[in-house]
């Protein structure tokens, strides 16, 4: 094992053993292949009184002798030089040498072996024979005198282990580069096998148990990475998870060594069985029982007759592949293992998973699976269409299923079963979402005592139906209704696009150099002369915003263009217009018009060079802007002419959808507001012929124009001060060429389109600091504080924007910890956790239990900044994540 | 759901009268219609879509519109409202803390 340092003990927190493994280091007693003989050796340590009779090794024991009676180890007194020593191939004395005899005679793990396992970088091989050691009892947890594991009991020197320890004895484990597996037969029966069942813990335990998860962490860091242990490699142990499971789950008395249908335990002296050899088992109770399963019965059904290849899909459409079930070793006294499984997602990565995370896994799987399976109906958009027949189908050489439906107006449909699954997927995961948002707005939203259920149907009707709620509530019909009436329909009649001019403010929008455009809804209050404060404020809030329709057009836009260089083949066309997508997301960045550029112009050189000069055009980026705005003109010209009744509930819809969402923050039903609206009622705009009509109210009113005060004769108050319209890339709205649309004269360039991170931590309103006391988790901090925590992939938002939030104080506490020697785990960088974050958010369970890991570092007496919903949104948009 | 209320108090703090508050409200309510009426006008992709959806009752075809809309971009219609309302709120408070943080400098 070249290259590995001298052990040292510079970590306070871990003593050094009573007999000093140092003194193994001596150079004489290196290498046991070029050292003294045996008997050699035993003479030159005696005469240094290192050691004792007992404690020599077996290899420098002369033959005949027995083995004699094991001392305890305390934990405290393994360390990382103990594991060297046996890395090192030294001739073990001390805490070493006793490890190598729990090793060899309760494992079955010859020092050769192990060496092996760490020269191979086999590191879970490596460090779990410990483990189980420990739960094995073989050693002292406390100081002595305050002994809370069960005595240890010596190996029998002769009997089943001598064959083994005779070929260890002959043949020095150094010697061997590979050496040979000891045979099945010839393995010692595990001493777990012959003991009995594990003591019951004490609370005394508790701490032990975390001393144990400090020793491992310790040798985590200062062993594996001195060790020169890939990150990988690491990685690979999942110590970190386990050692969580020590510190948060020390059992309460009587719960350890109680069998569990997780667990596998130890049965008739064989060693416990791995979870391979577990589907050969009877299956648990609730299998046998009689009657109908419970879901949960049947998930874990599905858990146990998981075979590798097997393919789990989450509803996000992920597709995980199971490959094989392992053992994860549970770090509590008394010993148990748990079945762990360990699956291969959607980009190559290895999720290794307790049971409890594989059934969270599957359970949507097996949801869809129960519903496919017994499928009677399909909700398709708003359709139920009602299943007729399902039939075997042969599509390229796999036979698959062929749905027919058909739907309420008697027309037929048919599916793939693909597509069926697909589907059920979609519904089961609008229904979650559904139930979520719903419950969510408990607080906001008066729930009718008769609905059980707010679907995505049924809060789209309450927004819809809030403008004439409000109204309808009045029914006497006061001043204040009125005025919530005039209120709605001003804004939905700005959307009538009869003229071109309309038309191009609209296209405005889409094309992204409607961010000035965007700025003409607020002209109507700059009037008021607003301080420069608010008016500031007023133009950043127009700046943020959403742009998904914004992108599908100029996804579009690209595709036509790419047509224009000739790129015909789909999946080329398809990845050039990914690219691109990807190009103009730099603009969303707050320094993002560089890149932007600079990848742009590589892009477009990249067309020119292989596809040579467009028909129309070189200039791919104006051709875009272009494109999308004659698009988005085409619909609307579309839309005034041949379809005006859908034109007039689109406006109807957006204005309903935007009412009812101002209406649920509560702003709509305070006095002075509609007060307010009462007052500028004499200039609102007419109220809409049709809504007017239905409810029965009155009155003309003069229309607002965008430019101002109707009446007035001069600009009002305010408008003077905006300047020229400049196409400034903002976030959520992508600039896609040279503002070709009309905006408001003498508009500002926007100053601030992002918010940075000071800002928004010393904003009282995005967040505040919370105590952290003694035991506190983040979960519950959040909890307490009205965020709700589900634990899934869907906290990702909320657990990564608060790491974010506290990235400074979560890494001191690390870095800390780490220098200490406890911290073991890689601290991520803040742009790994915004990576994590958009993993986790994607469903990525890994990425999630790692981004969790970052949130414990959080210290007593310290203070964790907590955000309102605002402050989540607020970092959110400052990373640019979801 | 973004916390307006915070904006229009922020707005009674610096003297805005009632009559600009209740502008304010009307305005940003044109400024999210408008941007919804974009997001749906996006997925209108064809004139066989739009002519199916113009034959339908009013209801229904608000309602299969935010169906398509939910189809093509994979959000729901209301969720994206109150994303925009949410970026409204977000800019305001964040620039405008901002802006008095800078002044107490």
């Amino acid at each position: 094992m070249d290259g590995i340092p001298a052990p040292e003990s510079d970590n306070p927190h871990i003593p050094m053993p009573e007999s000093g493994d140092s003194g193994t280091n001596d150079s004489t007693t290196q290498d046991p292949n070029g050292g003294p003989a045996p008997r050699e050796a035993l003479e030159r340590l005696k005469a240094n009184g290192i050691g004792s009779e007992a404690e020599l090794p077996p290899e420098i024991r002369p033959a005949g002798e027995e083995e004699p009676p094991l001392q305890p180890i305390r934990v405290s007194q393994i360390d990382l030089s103990s594991i060297e020593n046996l890395a090192k191939g030294s001739v073990p004395t001390g805490v070493s040498q006793r490890l190598a005899r729990i090793l060899k005679n309760d494992l079955g793990i010859t020092p050769a072996e192990y060496r092996d396992k760490l020269a191979r970088g086999d590191v879970r091989g490596a460090l779990e024979p410990l483990v189980e050691a420990y739960n094995q009892g073989r050693f002292v947890a406390e100081e002595p005198g305050q002994a809370v594991t069960p005595p240890v009991e010596e190996p029998t020197p002769a009997g089943g282990t001598p064959a083994a320890v005779e070929t260890e004895t002959e043949t020095p484990a150094a010697a061997e580069p590979t050496p040979e597996p000891i045979p099945a037969e010839q393995t010692p029966p595990p001493k777990a096998a012959e003991e009995p069942a594990p003591q019951q813990p004490t609370e005394a335990e508790a701490p032990a148990a975390t001393r144990a998860g400090d020793f491992l962490g310790s040798a985590e860091r200062r062993g594996l990475e001195r060790l020169k242990y890939t990150p990988e490699a690491i990685d690979e142990l999942s110590l970190a998870q386990a050692r969580e499971i020590l510190r948060k789950k020390t059992p309460a008395a009587g719960e350890i060594g109680k069998p569990s249908s997780e667990t596998l335990t130890s049965e008739e002296g064989k060693p416990p069985r791995r979870a391979k050899d577990k589907k050969e088992a009877p299956p648990p109770e609730a299998e046998k029982a009689p009657g109908e399963k419970t879901f949960e019965q049947r998930v874990q059904n599905r858990l146990n007759s998981l075979k590798p290849s097997d393919e789990i899909r989450t509803l996000s459409g992920k597709t995980y592949t199971f490959e094989e079930r392992t053992t994860l070793t549970a770090l509590k006294p008394g010993g148990k293992r748990e079945e762990g499984f360990i699956f291969r997602g959607p980009r190559g990565e290895r999720l290794v998973c307790s049971s409890r995370e594989a059934k969270n896994l599957i359970r949507p799987s097996v949801k869809i699976d129960e519903q496919y399976k017994n499928l009677t109906t399909l909700k398709v958009g708003r359709d139920t269409l009602k299943l007729e027949k399902r039939e075997p189908e042969k599509v390229g050489n796999v036979w698959m299923e062929r749905f027919y439906f058909v739907d309420q107006r008697g027309q037929k449909r048919n599916f793939l079963g693909d597509i069926v699954r697909r589907t059920l997927g979609q519904n089961l995961n609008d229904q979650i979402r559904a139930e979520r948002a719903a419950a969510k707005r408990t607080e906001t939203a008066t729930k009718p005592a008769d609905e059980e259920e707010k679907g995505p149907k049924s809060r789209l009707r309450e927004r819809l139906e809030s403008a004439g709620a409000l109204v309808k509530k009045g029914a006497e019909t006061n001043a204040v209704t009125e005025a919530l009436y005039n209120y709605v329909n001003r804004f939905a009649d700005k959307f009538r696009w009869k003229d071109k001019e309309k038309s191009w403010y609209v296209a405005g929008i889409v094309t992204g150099a409607g961010t000035n455009v965007a700025l003409s809804a607020f002209v109507p209050f700059l009037s008021f002369g607003p301080g420069r404060f608010v008016r500031s404020a007023t133009y950043s809030g127009v700046l943020l915003g959403v742009s998904y329709g914004i992108n599908r057009f100029r996804n579009h836009a690209v595709g036509k263009v790419l047509e224009g260089f000739g790129v015909k083949d789909a999946a080329e066309k398809n990845l050039y217009v990914k690219r691109f997508d990807e190009v103009f997301r730099e603009l969303r960045k707050a320094h993002g018009t560089e890149t932007y550029q600079a990848k742009m112009l590589n892009l477009s050189n990249e067309l020119f060079a292989k596809y040579g000069m467009a028909a129309s055009s070189v200039n791919a980026e104006r051709d875009i802007g272009r494109i999308s705005a004659e698009a988005m003109l085409r619909r609307i010209e579309s839309l005034n002419t041949k379809y005006q009744k859908l034109n007039s509930n689109l406006r109807s819809f957006s204005a309903g959808l935007t009412v009812g969402t101002l209406s649920s923050t509560g702003v709509l039903g305070h006095k002075e507001i509609i007060s307010g609206i009462q007052h500028t009622g004499s200039w609102v705009t007419s109220l809409g012929s049709g809504l007017k009509d239905k409810l029965g109210f009155g009155g003309d009113h003069e229309i607002a124009t965008p430019t101002g005060i109707p009446g007035s004769t001069t600009p009002p108050h305010g408008i003077e001060a905006i300047a020229t319209p400049t196409p400034t890339p903002i976030p959520g709205h992508e600039i896609l060429g040279a503002p070709e649309t009309p905006g408001v004269p003498g508009a500002p360039p926007p100053e601030a389109a992002v918010p940075n991170l000071p800002d928004v931590l010393s904003n009282p309103d995005l967040t505040h600091n919370i105590a952290i006391h003694q035991g506190d988790t983040v979960g519950q901090l959040l909890v307490n504080n009205g965020h709700e925590v589900t634990w899934g992939t869907g906290d990702a938002d909320l657990f990564g924007t608060h790491a974010l939030a506290n990235y400074d104080l979560l890494r001191e506490m690390h870095d800390n910890v780490a220098g200490v020697g406890i911290a073991t785990e890689h601290f991520p960088t803040q742009d790994e956790l915004v990576n994590l974050i958009n993993l986790a958010d994607g469903g990525d369970a890994a990425a999630m239990h790692e981004l969790t890991e970052t949130l414990h570092w959080i210290p007593a007496n310290g203070e964790f900044k907590v955000l309102s919903d605002t402050g989540i949104e607020a970092i959110k948009k400052r990373y640019n994540l979801g | 759901m973004a916390d307006l209320q915070k904006v229009i108090d922020t707005l009674k703090e610096n003297n805005v009268k009632d009559e600009a508050i209740a502008e304010f409200v009307t305005d940003l309510s044109t400024l999210v219609a408008q941007k919804v009426q974009v997001e749906l006008t996006s997925v209108l992709d064809t004139d066989e879509e739009m002519a199916r959806l113009d034959a339908l009752p009013d209801d229904e075809m608000k309602e299969q519109l935010a169906a398509l809309y939910k189809e093509k971009t994979g959000k729901d219609i209301v969720d994206v409202t109150d994303e925009i309302v949410d970026g409204f709120v977000t800019g305001f408070l964040t620039e405008y803390h901002k802006q008095k943080l800078e002044e107490q400098k």
